[in-house]
C-alpha cells in the first residue's frame, strides 16, 4: 500500500472533529428545544408541519457531528425519511380539510384562487431554459442528487407553465414507470452486492433507475398540483 | 455477544452479507413465527361488516370498506409484516431505526385512506408524531455511534456500560414509543382510531407489541 | 390525577405536544453529561483542507479528489482504497476510486474536484451507500416508495370523488 495514501486517511478521528463535537451537540439540543417549544405553543395544524422541520434539523446536526464518512452516508436516509413522511402527512392534512368541509356542506371557496399571472416576457423564456438546464445537469449527475435536480426542473416547469388538463390514466402510467425504475435500481444494487465484478454495469443501473424514480416522483407532484386546480 | 446469549439463548442462524446481518435466536424465532402467522391470517381474511343504526329513525344497515380500499390496506399490512420481521431480526442499530420508521409509515398507510374526518385527524396527529420521531431515533443511534464507534449489536453487546449510552437508550425508547404508538402517549389508541376495516387495523396493535418487545431487548443489549 | 392526564391524552391533537414535551425533557436532562466523541471511529476522514494542501505539494494527480480521496484504483485487488469498515466483506475498497472520463478531466485541471457539488458514480460515498451499508439505501428508498404510495392513494381517492361529484 502506498505510504502517502496511508497518511491521508487517518487511523483516528482528527482533533478538530473531537473539539467541535460537544459544541455541535449542545447547539443541536438548543435548536431541538426551540423547535419543540414552538410545536407545543402552536395551534395551527399546517404551521405544526413547518415547525417540526426544526427538530429534524437538530437531528441532522447530531448525526453529522460525528464527522466520518459513515455519518455523511447516514445523513441521506435521514433526509429521505423526513421528506417521505412530510409528503404523506401533508396529503392526509389536505384530505382531512376537504372531508371536514364536505361534512359542513360548504363549497371549497378557499381553493378557488382568482389567480392571474403577470404577463412578462422573462416568465415565458426563463422558465423553459431553467427547466432544460436542470434536467440536463441532473442527467449528468445521475443517482439520487441527479434525480432531485432533474425533478426540481420538471416541477418548476409544471408549476409555472400553462395550465392544461392531464388525463387520469397518464398519472397511473407514470406510477407504473416509477415502480419499474425502482425494480431496476434494486436489481442493480443486488448485482453489485453478489458479483462485484459487474460493478460498472450495476452502478449505472442503480444510477439510472434512481434518477428516473426520483425525477418522476417530484414531477408527478407538480402534475397533481395542476390537476387539482384544473378540476 | 455474551449479552445476546444471556438474554435470548444461542444464535440459531445468521446471515453475514455486508450490513445485512439478521440473526435468529429462540426468542426472536417465536416473534418471527407470530408475525408470519398473523400477517398470513390478516391477508387472507375479508374486511368486517360494521352495523349502522341511526337512532330515532328506521335506518339499520351494514357498511364496509370498498374493494379497492381493502386492497390498498392489505398491501400496507403485508409491508408492515415484512418491516416487523426486519425489526425483530436485524443485528444493526441503524437498520433497526430505519425498520421502525418503515413500520410507522405503513401503520399510517393502513388508516390513511378512510373517508372520515375523525380518523383522518388521528392519522394526521400520528403522522406528526412519526415525523418528530426521526430526532430521537436517528439522534439516539448517532450518539451511540459517537460514543462507541460502532453500530453492530454484536460488538455493542461486549462494550461496557457508559452514562452517555443511557441518553441514547432513553431517546431510542421514546422514538420506539412514538413510531409503534405505545402506551403512555397512545394510551387511548383504540378510542382515537375508530376506523372500519377491522382485520387490517389489528396490524397496528401487533406492531406496537413487537416494537416494544424488541426495543427492550436492544436496551439490554446496548452495554 | 393520572386519569385526568390520560383523559386529556384521548384527544389526538394533544398527543404530539405531550410527546414533544417528553423529548424536550430528555434532551435538557442530557445537557448534564459532557459529550465526548470516541476517536476510534469507522470510515475516518482527514481534517478539512489537509488533502488539498497535500495535493498542492504532491505532483500525483490522484490527490486532487479532496476531500473524498481514499486512494486505490477500481477493479484492482492489489491497489484498493482504504476503507475501515464495520463488516468484513471480501471486496472492500473496490469502487472508491472510480471516475468517469469527464470527472478524470476535471480532476486533472483542478485541485478541488471533490469539493464541487458535481457528483459521480463510484467514490467513497457510493461504496458505503451501495456496498458496505446497502440495506440502509434499500430501506430508505422503500420508505420513500411507501410514503409516495400513501400520498398518491389519498390524492387519487380525492380526485375520483370530485369527478363523481361533478358528474352528478
Amino acid at each position: 500500500m502506498d505510504p502517502v495514501t496511508e497518511t491521508i486517511v487517518p487511523e483516528l478521528v482528527p482533533q478538530i472533529f473531537l473539539n467541535f463535537y460537544p459544541i455541535a451537540i449542545v447547539v443541536a439540543i438548543i435548536v431541538a428545544v426551540i423547535g419543540f417549544s414552538a410545536l407545543i405553543l402552536e395551534k395551527n395544524d399546517f404551521q405544526k408541519i413547518l415547525v417540526i422541520q426544526i427538530p429534524i434539523l437538530a437531528m441532522y446536526f447530531i448525526v453529522s457531528a460525528v464527522g466520518t464518512d459513515l455519518a455523511e452516508a447516514l445523513i441521506l436516509p435521514g433526509i429521505v425519511v423526513a421528506l417521505a413522511e412530510l409528503l404523506a402527512v401533508t396529503e392526509i392534512l389536505i384530505f382531512r380539510e376537504i372531508t371536514k368541509k364536505e361534512q359542513k356542506k360548504e363549497a371549497l371557496e378557499e381553493f378557488d384562487f382568482d389567480f392571474k399571472p403577470i404577463n412578462m416576457e422573462v416568465l415565458k423564456t426563463a422558465i423553459p431554459i431553467t427547466c432544460l438546464v436542470s434536467v440536463i445537469y441532473g442527467a449528468i449527475l445521475t443517482g439520487f442528487t441527479g434525480g432531485a435536480v432533474a425533478g426540481a426542473g420538471i416541477l418548476i416547469y409544471l408549476f409555472t407553465g400553462k395550465i392544461s388538463g392531464i388525463p387520469h390514466s397518464f398519472w397511473e402510467e407514470m406510477t407504473g414507470i416509477s415502480g419499474v425504475a425502482w425494480c431496476i435500481w434494486i436489481i442493480g444494487f443486488l448485482l453489485l452486492f453478489i458479483t462485484p465484478q459487474l460493478w460498472l454495469l450495476s452502478l449505472f443501473m442503480a444510477g439510472a433507475g434512481i434518477i428516473v424514480k426520483v425525477a418522476l416522483k417530484l414531477g408527478l407532484l407538480g402534475i397533481l398540483g395542476r390537476e387539482e386546480y384544473n378540476v | 455477544m455474551s449479552d445476546i446469549l444471556n438474554l435470548s439463548g444461542s444464535i440459531i442462524g445468521r446471515i453475514l452479507l455486508a450490513d445485512i446481518v439478521p440473526y435468529l435466536t429462540p426468542f426472536s424465532l417465536a416473534l418471527v413465527i407470530t408475525i408470519l402467522v398473523f400477517t398470513v391470517f390478516l391477508t387472507l381474511s375479508t374486511p368486517e361488516f360494521r352495523a349502522m343504526i341511526q337512532f330515532k329513525k328506521d335506518v339499520v344497515g351494514t357498511s364496509t370498506v370498498e374493494k379497492k380500499e381493502a386492497r390498498f390496506r392489505r398491501f400496507m399490512t403485508i409491508l408492515c409484516g415484512v418491516a416487523l420481521l426486519g425489526v425483530v431480526t436485524t443485528g444493526d442499530l441503524f437498520n433497526f431505526a430505519l425498520f421502525v420508521s418503515l413500520v410507522g409509515v405503513t401503520n399510517l398507510g393502513i388508516f390513511a385512506g378512510v373517508k372520515d374526518s375523525h380518523v383522518l385527524n388521528a392519522a394526521f396527529q400520528y403522522g406528526l408524531v412519526i415525523m418528530i420521531c426521526s430526532l430521537p431515533l436517528f439522534g439516539g443511534v448517532a450518539i451511540t455511534l459517537a460514543r462507541t464507534g460502532t453500530l453492530s449489536m454484536g460488538v455493542l453487546a461486549v462494550i461496557p456500560a457508559d452514562p452517555l449510552v443511557n441518553i441514547s437508550r432513553a431517546l431510542l425508547i421514546i422514538g420506539a414509543i412514538g413510531e409503534g404508538a405505545l402506551a403512555p402517549f397512545f394510551a387511548t389508541k383504540v378510542e382515537m382510531i375508530r376506523a372500519k376495516g377491522a382485520p387490517y387495523i389489528n396490524m397496528m396493535h401487533l406492531s406496537s407489541l413487537m416494537v416494544f418487545t424488541r426495543i427492550i431487548e436492544i436496551i439490554f443489549i446496548m452495554g | 390525577m393520572i386519569g385526568r392526564i390520560f383523559n386529556s391524552l384521548a384527544k389526538p391533537d394533544k398527543v404530539p405536544k405531550a410527546f414533544a414535551f417528553a423529548i424536550m425533557l430528555v434532551l435538557l436532562v442530557s445537557l448534564v453529561y459532557s459529550y465526548q466523541l470516541n476517536p476510534e471511529q469507522l470510515y475516518t476522514k482527514p481534517a478539512p483542507q489537509v488533502q488539498i494542501e497535500m495535493a498542492q505539494e504532491n505532483v500525483d494527480v490522484s490527490y486532487n479528489l479532496a476531500p473524498y480521496n481514499r486512494g486505490g484504483t477500481p477493479l484492482d485487488p492489489e491497489d484498493r482504497g482504504i476503507v475501515k469498515s464495520q463488516y468484513e466483506t471480501g471486496n472492500l475498497g473496490w469502487i472508491t476510486a472510480y471516475l468517469t472520463p469527464f470527472s478524470q478531466w476535471l480532476r486533472n485541471i483542478s485541485y478541488r474536484f471533490g469539493t464541487t457539488i458535481l457528483s459521480h458514480p463510484g467514490g467513497i460515498l457510493d461504496e458505503i451507500l451501495y456496498y458496505t451499508r446497502g440495506l440502509d439505501t434499500i430501506l430508505e428508498s422503500t420508505i420513500l416508495f411507501v410514503a409516495f404510495t400513501i400520498a398518491s392513494w389519498v390524492i387519487l381517492n380525492r380526485t375520483e370523488k370530485e369527478r363523481k361529484d361533478r358528474e352528478k
